[in-house]
This record gives structure tokens, C-alpha cells and sequence, in this order.
């Protein structure tokens, strides 16, 4: 063996095409990025259309109305829902972000939704491929996590595309997704190499990946609640008697739906942060024959789930909704964002990794 | 050290902190002997040159007193199981074996000094104190450089972090090290109140550089130095802590308590019967814990369930919206 150990020797070759497809579907993103923004800029056409095919749709039914003596229980509405302060029908954005009947195929929106998954494959690819490369798991140091943390931002978010209509978040996430991607390789460019001993452990596939997935929730909670208080200081303005200064935020639903559901992704988010930072106590025993050291990694861990514990508490015990708990959500974003720059590279702990 | 063997009892433990329950009697006897040391460097990649990929410690253990030698591995994240503690591979470098002669030609000090490595090619600092040295005591400091090179300012530099070219570059001194006070010192740390410098840089004698199996005269007469051969040491961790089960246990538990008590939807239903004028009026409500959008898709369930026990005649249905 040329290294001399029991590992396998890293695959060059396919470590440099996982690099350059990282690039390409950077670029990929990016265009779609584009395409979800213009497709959030040309609200107008979209409402219009949304609101002349629901008015053409609701006199077909009155005139059939007359016939029909019970109607099915779908269909009667639960009260009238409050409208919004921005006059803004169901038809167009539905509160529960369920794609409602008159949700029109917007186009760019599906230009931008195709654009995305081609940049997932060719993220997807060039992640796989890292791991198969060095023959191991593909988050072993800074650059990896950053990219994985971002496939899997991409991914949930694609995923839950197909039962929620968050297209209004389309730009907002595949723009972090290419900030993720460039973050890593501008800010943390890292070769293909082998782990370094501390890390050769069956734990970095348990702890480390609950790590990534439960940050990308973080990620797209963040999104949801900066969107939440962007909707919610607009709505105050509009109602106040304002003009509308943002009109493509009509496609987003209203600031109260946006909040509950940040909310039920930070519970399941919360929920693997806890099982991360316990697991991460258990590799810590195996390796350096205690549960909890006070590095700073591990304070800062313990730091990020107090502040979404206090979150969740907030909300729960204390009815905080609305700005307060969104500020408290974004806190702990940051919170993670510092974990994972600051205390790896600039604190002296056990988690500063040589190599980055 | 490779070839020392450590034995469990408090004299062998350079730092020992223990709980409030422990009693020296509570040491079960168990000895582990350090075989060999082995590092494996990364020499494939062009990037990560000289990383270290692997450390083993091969090592022989006693479980009891007359127990046989069994051969073991101690690894970074898999520590030595014995006797209920854990031995967990902490720390590693380079101990070079020495003979220092004292200005009388007899032996001072004779053995392997551990050196602490400052960076990953392993320049390690070390201090020699041979406090038997007569007329006066003798004492050296400086670095370890397993594989010598020289830079361009000509100084001494490490190259790689295997012992190619082991060299020792020192400083001596000689005079009062400070020992018979009493007052106990920090052995990696060389006290130079009562020494006066013999060979340095600056000095005319000039700093000592030692190759392997070399030795050096030390000016005046005050003795020799001889760099002999070059060890590994490992720096290990023992650690025993016999709460580490129920923790384990209660931590798990705590986790299941906290999804089950944010993922459990909390309901509360009142469902009304009334005779209206011979009329069946069914009234219900729902109420969850906060605002959960499930609420009005099991409230249409309920709905469904009633129309199909009581099919509804009318549909005056006077319903309230659903908020917390």
C-alpha cells in the first residue's frame, strides 16, 4: 500500500470530477436562483392570471349552484378566512401552502424547479462522489460539511416542494444553497485526503450527519422566519395605510403561516440537535474518555440548543408568536453559523481539525 | 515510554484526580506495557503530506497479578477496556535516550528524556536536568528536531515528523538547578536563576548540535553529552467512571420523552347532543394545545363520521373559526 496503513488510496481522478461538477451545478443554481426570483417579480402577471381563472371557475359554479343541495364538505369554508391586509385571495397563496386548485403552472417557477433538480443531481453527484473518492463518508471537514449540509438543504426542500407549494421560498433557498457552495469552496477549499485519526470512528456517520441534516432544517426554518418578519412588518405597513413597497411578497403566505410552519421544522430540527449533541457526547467518551469536556465546540453546541429550547418554550408556555419568536429563531441560526465558522477555526479546542 | 510498563497503582500516575468515593484500595491491579508505538503518515497525497492517518499503541496486559501477557491495541477512538476503567491514547512524541558525564567522568544521568512536540512535524522542546552531576550540576535545554534541516536563515527546522535525521540542538548550563529546596518544579521547565549559560547561540562556545550517537565536550571541562538513541513515548488517559451507564440511560430517555412530548398532537373534543324540536343537533368542538394546522382536517373527519351516523338534514352549520 503506497501510504503504508490499511487505507485505501484516494481516487485523484474522480475526487477532481466530484470538484468540477461542485462548480457546474453552482452555476446551475445560480440560473435557477435567477429564475425564482423573476418569477417572484412578476407577481402581477401571476395574481391576475390566478384571480381571472378563480373568478371564470366560481360563476361555472354559481350557475350550476342552483341544482345542488348539499355540498361537499370540502368545499364550505370554515368562516371566511380573514383577509389579508395586502388584499390578497386564497386562490392565489394558500395559509396551510397546500397547492390549491387555481395554483397555475408559473412558468419560471417551472423553469426554476427543473433548473434545480438538474443542479441537485449534479450537487448529489459530486458529493457521492467525494465519499466514494477518499472511501469514506463525505463529511470529514469543513469544505464537506459545507457542501453536504447544502445538498441536503436542496434536497428537503425539493422534497417537500412535491406536497407544499414553496415556490415563494425558491429563490431564498437555492440562493443560500449557492452561498453554502461557494462559502465552502472559496472560504475552505480542502483537497481530497484521508480522516485524521480523531475522526476515523464509526460515530463521524452518526453524529456528524445528524449534525448536517438537523443545520439544513435550521437553514430552512431561518429562511421561513426572515420571511416571516419581512411579510409582517409589510402587512403592518399596508394595513397602517401604506404603499405596498414589496408587491412580489403576495406570493408569500401570510406571516402567521410562515411562522407555524418554521415552527414544526425547528421541533423535528431540535429533536436531531439533541440526538447530535448526545451522540456526540457518547464519541467523545470513546475518544477522550469523557461526555462533556466544556471545548468549545461542545459549549457552543450546548448553546444553540438552549437558545431553540428557549424558542420552543417560548412558544409553548409563554404564547410568543409573531416577531418575537421569529428573532429568537434567527438567534439560533446564528448561533449555528458561529458554531460552525468561528469556534472551528478561530477557538482552540479539540474540535480544531489541522487541515480545516 | 516503548518498553516501560505502566502498573495501576496511585505512584504511577503523573496527575491523578479522584472522585469522593475512592480509596487507594480501590485500584484493582492491572499492568500495561507499552510494546511499540506506531504512526502512519500520509505519503500518497500531495496535499496532506506528512498527516498522520493512524496511531497504534501494541501493548501487553496483565488483568491481575498473574495473569498472562495478552498482546492488546490502543487506538484514538478505541481505548484499552480493563478492569473496568478505560486507558484512552492521548498524546504521543519523541523521547530521546541520553548520557550526560559530569566534570568528575562519571555517569550523571543516563535515559530517555521525554520531549513535548510543538507542531506536526514534531520539533519537540525538551530539558535535561542531571542534578548528580559533580562538582556542578548540569542542565540542558532545547529542541528535538527529528529530521534536521536547515532554513534559510540558518536555523535548525524539522522537515518531516519521522526521525530521519534526529538531531538535538541545546543549550547547557551549569550550576544550582534549584532542586534541593524543596519546592517541587515543573520537570519540562528549566530554572536558570542559580545556572549560568555554557553553550548557547550567542555565547563563543556556540549552541550543541547533536547527531545520533554522537557526543559533545561540554567547554571547560564540565562534562559531555551523548545522544544514545531515540524512543516513542505515549501519553495516555485512564479513566474510570462508573456513572457513565445511568447516564447513558437517562440521557436516551430524555430524548424519547422530549419527541413524544413535541410531536404528540393534544386534543381536546366536546361533542353535544340535543333534541331540537324532534330534531337531532349534533354540536362539536375541537381544541388543541396551540396552533396546529392537523386540527381542521380531523375536525372534517369528525364531521364525516357524525354525517354518516346521522345523516344531516340541513346544512346549518354555524361554525366558529378555529384559533387557539
Amino acid at each position: 500500500m503506497p501510504n503504508g496503513s490499511n487505507l485505501a488510496p484516494i481516487n485523484e481522478a474522480l475526487g477532481n470530477y466530484s470538484q468540477l461538477f461542485m462548480l457546474l451545478s453552482a452555476f446551475v443554481y445560480m440560473v435557477a436562483f435567477i429564475l425564482f426570483a423573476l418569477d417572484l417579480a412578476k407577481s402581477n402577471k401571476t395574481i391576475s392570471e390566478i384571480d381571472a381563472a378563480a373568478l371564470k371557475r366560481d360563476s361555472e359554479m354559481l350557475v350550476g349552484a342552483a341544482a345542488t343541495s348539499v355540498s361537499a364538505p370540502r368545499s364550505t369554508k370554515r368562516g371566511a378566512p380573514v383577509p389579508r391586509a395586502d388584499n390578497v385571495s386564497e386562490n392565489v397563496v394558500n395559509d396551510k401552502m397546500n397547492y390549491t386548485e387555481h395554483s397555475s403552472n408559473r412558468n419560471m417557477a417551472r423553469i426554476a424547479l427543473v433548473l434545480s433538480w438538474l443542479g441537485v443531481s449534479m450537487h448529489g453527484f459530486a458529493v457521492i462522489s467525494r465519499g466514494v473518492a477518499a472511501h469514506r463518508v463525505p463529511w470529514g471537514n469543513m469544505y464537506e460539511f459545507l457542501s453536504t449540509g447544502a445538498l441536503v438543504v436542496a434536497v428537503v426542500y425539493l422534497v417537500v416542494l412535491f406536497f407544499k407549494d414553496l415556490r415563494f421560498m425558491g429563490s431564498f433557498i437555492i440562493g443560500l444553497v449557492t452561498l453554502m457552495l461557494c462559502g465552502a469552496t472559496i472560504g475552505f477549499p480542502t483537497p481530497l485526503g484521508h480522516l485524521v485519526p480523531a475522526l476515523q470512528s464509526p460515530w463521524i456517520v452518526i453524529h456528524v450527519s445528524i449534525a448536517v441534516f438537523a443545520s439544513a432544517l435550521f437553514s430552512i426554518s431561518f429562511a421561513m422566519n426572515v420571511l416571516q418578519l419581512i411579510q409582517h412588518s409589510r402587512m403592518n405597513k399596508i394595513a397602517g395605510g401604506l404603499p405596498d413597497k414589496l408587491p412580489f411578497m403576495r406570493l408569500v403566505p401570510g406571516a402567521g403561516a410562515l411562522e407555524n410552519f418554521a415552527y414544526r421544522i425547528n421541533t423535528i430540527a431540535f429533536v436531531m440537535w439533541t440526538f447530535t449533541v448526545m451522540a456526540g457526547a457518547i464519541w467523545a467518551e470513546a475518544a477522550w474518555g469523557r461526555y462533556w469536556g466544556w471545548d468549545p465546540k461542545e459549549v457552543w453546541s450546548f448553546v444553540i440548543w438552549v437558545v431553540y429550547a428557549g424558542y420552543l418554550h417560548a412558544r409553548a408556555t409563554g404564547g410568543w408568536t409573531g416577531p418575537r419568536s421569529a428573532w429568537l429563531s434567527i438567534i439560533g441560526y446564528g448561533c449555528v453559523i458561529f458554531n460552525f465558522t468561528i469556534v472551528n477555526m478561530f477557538f482552540d479546542g479539540l474540535h480544531s481539525y489541522a487541515g480545516v | 515510554m516503548e518498553g516501560e510498563t505502566f502498573v495501576n497503582s496511585l505512584v504511577s500516575y503523573d496527575a491523578f484526580t479522584p472522585g469522593t468515593g475512592f480509596d487507594s484500595k480501590s485500584l484493582t491491579p492491572y499492568s500495561v506495557k507499552l510494546n511499540k508505538f506506531d504512526i502512519v503518515f500520509d505519503r500518497e497525497s500531495k496535499t496532506h503530506f506528512g498527516q498522520p492517518l493512524d496511531f497504534t499503541a501494541h501493548v501487553e496486559t496483565r488483568r491481575s497479578a498473574d495473569a498472562e501477557p495478552v498482546e492488546e491495541d490502543i487506538k484514538v477512538n478505541h481505548p484499552l477496556r480493563i478492569n473496568g476503567a478505560d486507558v484512552y491514547l492521548v498524546g504521543n512524541g519523541y523521547a530521546p535516550v541520553v548520557t550526560v558525564k559530569d566534570g568528575n567522568g562519571d555517569v550523571a544521568f543516563s535515559g530517555p528524556v521525554v520531549s513535548v512536540p510543538q507542531d506536526s512535524v514534531y520539533t519537540s522542546m525538551m530539558v535535561i536536568k542531571a542534578p548528580d552531576a559533580k562538582p556542578e550540576q548540569l542542565g540542558f535545554q532545547g529542541f528535538l528536531l527529528p529530521t534536521a534541516l536547515v532554513d534559510e536563515t540558518g536555523f535548525g527546522i524539522s522537515g518531516d515528523p519521522n526521525a530521519i535525521n534526529p538531531q538535538l540542538h541545546l543549550n547547557s548550563f551549569a550550576g544550582n538547578l534549584g532542586l534541593d529546596d524543596g519546592v517541587p518544579q515543573n520537570v519540562y521547565v528549566l530554572d536558570t536563576d542559580n545556572l549560568t549559560e555554557v553553550n548557547s547561540r550567542t555565547l563563543d562556545a556556540g549552541g550543541i548540535v547533536l547527531e545520533a550517537g554522537q557526543t559533545y565536550q561540554l567547554p571547560e571541562g564540565k562534562g559531555s553529552i551523548t545522544f544514545n538513541d531515540l524512543k516513542r513515548y505515549i501519553a495516555v488517559d485512564v479513566n474510570y467512571d462508573p456513572s457513565k451507564t445511568p447516564i447513558a440511560i437517562f440521557a436516551f430517555l430524555a430524548l424519547a420523552g422530549l419527541a413524544v412530548s413535541l410531536f404528540t398532537p393534544r386534543r381536546r373534543v366536546w361533542v353535544k347532543l340535543k333534541n331540537d324540536n324532534g330534531q337531532r343537533r349534533v354540536e362539536y368542538a375541537l381544541l388543541a394545545r396551540g396552533e396546529d394546522p392537523r386540527l381542521e382536517r380531523e375536525s372534517t373527519e369528525l364531521h364525516n363520521i357524525f354525517d354518516s351516523k346521522w345523516p344531516l338534514a340541513s346544512q346549518k352549520q354555524d361554525q366558529g373559526e378555529v384559533n387557539a
